[in-house]
């Protein structure tokens, strides 16, 4: 697993959230996918990561679940954004974009790789 | 709002069951079959493809775990667990959890109980509107601790103490019978101003209460009943407003129940308008400002405060003293106080219940130290199932827990048992607290209570929780070690079992020492001489036969009733068994209504002594022999004490040393009595003592009474002095009878001289006897 990074509590939920606002309702394997594709695989989510926080933002309201036929005829659970999952990733996006500005202008510029 | 979203849908999770596991599992299928089918896409053998997906996933079984904590609340679910674990191992030391549970029922029982009471009696706050604006006003002297308020006084109040702006209620206690057609009964009925319920702040159940316009003489007369009489006598029957009842001969509307109050001094069962009375009405009432027969209960005025109403009345009531110095004798002492009503209905209770309370903690804590003691006998034996579960994976968070689920059980099991025997202890306590205090009605076992006997279980069952010695984390390897091999753990338990038993014993000891001095108490009490014998003596209370207005107006209707009386003295006298039949009231040891100022001649009070006063009671010739009240001195009343004849009464030993002075009393009489001597008559006013309106009296005058000595004074005399009853003393003087000498007063001067001598001896030497016991 070298090279791989653990995920970080809370931003989870943010990536999952923005996630569905992007593609629309989607299932956890999907969820997943867009996440470790987005961080040029960086990030590896196991299940025991993954579904807890699904279950944690449904439980919450922000995102709702429903059992819908994937793509390819499979009966798979669907998760799409709330109206109040809307909300959360505006702001969490907001202040997420304010403190990388201030940590970057802290740290300045990173070398190039 | 987030957050109990979240909480709500947990809870609702932990009832999911295995239909949210089925789905959960068909989730994760899902999962895996579509990483496995891209892998394939991707060129992967099947084999490997699905290799792979399981190895990304991080294994189904971990994350269903994870899953489901998140989904229900994992530390309910644990306890749980540990409630059945707990459960099991209490099953399997039946004897142990029998005797640790019966001593905490003892003591959450006990504790509970009394804590009942003390909450309904001192607590709670009053049923009363505003019950904390209500204050009592008392007046006293030295001879009586609650005397009382007359009419003119309850004016002078009112007018002089504003800050008592939200009305002065009064009332005065007084009892009636209430004639029905299933036999007459015998109320305690409070006669009340029309502004009594609305000062009170008391509501109506049914009906309205009084008002104003029912003050005064000419209003019908009303009746409100109190909740509980209601329930008594009528069985809550709610057509009873407007109903018309009799009450001493009068016709009475009865307009209201009203809402259930305790009543101070005495609980009462209806409320009456003053009309119903005529005494109430009549200028000694109205007019006697020594005529104290009314309570008084005032609202403070919306800004007044406590302090104001103690000074305003302070300043009437000195200014009272100054404008009418007879009716407050300074050696007496009158005094008034302001004291919150809620305090006045619990003070006779306060003392007595926080003992009892005292008592029961004390209860509570040698139950508690037994039970923490057995614990820890039981922890020591358990260790090694402790060390087994410890070395198993169990952390110190999760052995405590389990001992606390296992606790928990006892101490609820305890409280259980014990909300039994406070429920039955609570009857008991209440037939004890009603002759402390009015509220003694209100004691109930609410949830109130109760809360506080489950309080009392989960800190009972945190205190034994954390008794248990466990090791600190980190020093499991040493526990490990040390295995179950310990026999009796360490210095700490040790100490600790020690200083539970010095906590037993020394508790035990204050108990102990506590319910001596209460057994001696009540030994020396029921030893007290109340000066009649009680065995073998019956009694029976008789409503009064001359009712309402009748007897004031009608003298025709005393005398009818005295001749019933009378008949059914003479028809008691004649049942087989009975020797005496007395009649009297009130009963003997019970306190009467009416007391009066005492002055006899030749006793004058020194300045700032108190003024004698003496209770009156009434009694027929057999009363005394009847309650075997012993004669000291002097007669029975005889058949022709009566109306018509010579005014007489008969004073109790405490009046009689109190009116002498604690000197003597004395009688003269001679075996021939001759008229008085003109010059005994010189010679005694000589010595400024008239004895010119006197008369000589014969020996058997003084046949049926009682002295202590007897002094002869002449030879012949002692030969014919009768026996007196009571076996006195009897002393001889031989003094010369001065008449037998002519002439002059000399022989009476020196007569008078000799026993005046004589006399002052024997005062001396009496009061000498006396002093010395």
């Amino acid at each position: 697993m070298a090279g791989k990074l653990d995920i970080q509590q809370g931003t989870l939920a943010l990536m999952v959230l923005k996630t569905l606002d992007v593609l629309g309702p989607l299932h956890g394997y999907g969820i997943a996918r867009r996440i470790e594709e987005t961080s040029r695989n960086r990030l590896s989510l196991n299940y025991g990561t993954l579904y807890p926080a699904l279950l944690k933002l449904e439980q919450e309201g922000f995102i709702t679940a429903e059992w819908r036929q994937s793509e390819n005829n499979r009966r798979a659970k669907f998760y799409a954004l709330s109206a109040a999952g809307r909300k959360r990733l505006a702001r969490e996006a907001r202040e997420w974009h304010q403190t990388a500005d201030l940590i970057a202008a802290f740290l300045g510029r990173r070398e190039a790789p | 709002m987030r957050h109990v979203r979240a909480l709500l849908a947990r809870i609702a999770g932990l009832f999911s069951g295995p239909k949210a596991d089925a789905a959960l599992e068909e989730e994760l299928q899902a999962h895996l079959d579509m990483e496995t089918a891209e892998n394939i896409r991707r060129g992967m053998a099947p084999e490997e493809a699905r290799r792979q997906a399981l190895l990304a996933s991080g294994g189904l079984t971990q994350a269903a775990e994870a899953v489901r904590d998140q989904r229900g609340l994992p530390w309910i679910e644990g306890l749980t667990a540990d409630i059945r674990y707990a459960l099991r191992s209490l099953r399997r030391s039946p004897a142990f959890t029998a005797i640790v549970v019966l001593t905490l029922a003892l003591g959450i029982g006990a504790t509970t109980a009394i804590f009942s009471v003390v909450r309904a009696v001192l607590l709670k706050p009053l049923p009363h509107r505003e019950g904390n604006r209500l204050v009592y006003l008392r007046q006293s002297n030295d001879a009586a601790s609650e005397i009382g308020f007359s009419v003119p006084e309850v004016r002078d109040i009112r007018a002089g103490a504003p800050s008592l702006g939200g009305g002065i209620a009064e009332w005065s206690s007084w009892t009636a019978v209430l004639q029905g057609d299933e036999g007459a009964a015998r109320m305690s009925i409070g006669l009340v101003t029309g502004n009594f319920f609305e000062v009170m702040g008391l509501s109506p159940v049914l009906g309205r209460l009084t008002r104003p316009s029912d003050d005064g003489p000419g209003v019908p007369p009303v009746m409100v009943l109190t909740h509980e009489f209601w329930m008594s006598r009528f069985g809550g029957d709610s057509s009873i407003v407007g109903r018309r009842v009799r009450v001493d001969g009068n016709s009475v509307t009865v307009i209201g129940v009203m809402q259930p109050a305790p009543f101070f001094p005495s609980r009462v069962d209806a409320l009456f308008n003053m009309v119903i009375s005529p005494h109430h009405l009549s200028a000694t009432m109205v007019e006697g400002r020594t005529h104290r027969m009314t309570e008084l209960v005032a609202r403070l005025a919306p800004a007044a405060s406590m302090r104001q109403a103690r000074s305003e009345v302070a300043a009437v009531y000195a200014r009272m003293q100054r404008d009418f110095p007879a009716a407050y004798d300074p050696g007496s002492h009158y005094r008034v106080e302001v004291v919150p009503f809620q305090q006045v209905l619990g003070e006779r209770a306060r003392l007595t219940l926080w003992l009892l309370m005292g008592a029961a903690v004390f209860v509570m804590i040698i139950s508690a130290a037994n039970v923490a003691n057995l614990t820890l006998m039981r922890g020591v034996r358990r260790e090694h199932e402790l060390v087994t579960r410890a070395a198993l994976g169990a952390g110190l968070a999760r052995l405590r827990r389990l001992l606390l689920a296992e606790n928990l059980l006892l101490t609820l099991a305890g409280a259980g048992l014990g909300v039994l025997i406070a429920l039955g202890g609570v009857r008991l306590l209440i037939a004890l607290a009603e002759r402390y205090s009015p509220r003694a009605g209100e004691i109930r076992v609410d949830t109130v209570v109760l809360g506080f006997a489950l309080a009392l279980s989960l800190v009972l069952a945190i205190l034994l929780s954390l008794v248990a010695s466990l090791p600190k984390e980190g020093t499991f390897a040493s526990w490990f070690a040390a295995g179950g091999h310990r026999m009796s753990g360490g210095l700490r338990k040790q100490r600790l079992q020690r200083a539970l038993v010095v906590v037993q014993v020394a508790v035990s000891v204050v108990l102990l020492a506590g319910a001596g001095l209460l057994t001696r108490t009540m030994i020396s009490l029921s030893n007290v001489r109340t000066g009649l014998t009680t065995e073998e003596i019956l009694t029976m209370q008789i409503p009064l036969l001359t009712l309402g207005q009748a007897a004031i107006s009608d003298p025709q209707a005393d005398v009818r009733a005295k001749e019933q009386y009378e008949l059914m003295r003479s028809e008691i006298a004649t049942l087989p068994g009975v020797s005496v039949v007395g009649l009297g009231s009130p009963m003997p040891l019970r306190s009467s209504d009416v007391a009066f100022d005492v002055k006899a001649e030749g006793k004058t009070f020194a300045p700032g002594e108190a003024a004698a006063t003496a209770e009156v009671r009434t009694a027929n010739p057999e009363f005394f022999r009847a309650a075997g009240i012993p004669l000291l001195a002097g007669r029975e009343f005889a058949a022709t004490d009566r109306a018509d004849g010579a005014a007489v009464v008969i004073i109790n030993q405490a009046l009689a040393e109190r009116l002498s002075g604690g000197t003597v009393e004395a009688r003269s009489a001679g075996s021939r009595p001759k008229p008085l001597h003109p010059a005994a008559v010189r010679v005694m006013a000589a010595r400024g003592i008239d004895i010119g309106g006197r008369s000589s009296k014969h020996l058997d005058a003084f046949r049926e009474w009682r002295f202590d000595m007897v002094v002869s004074l002449c030879d012949r005399v002692r030969e014919v002095c009768p026996e007196f009853a009571g076996g006195p003393r009897t002393i001889h003087w031989s003094v010369p009878d001065p008449a037998a000498e002519p002439g002059s007063d000399a022989a009476f001067e020196r007569t008078a001289a000799e026993l005046e001598v004589r006399i002052g001896f024997l005062l001396h030497q009496v009061s000498r006897e006396r002093g010395g016991g």
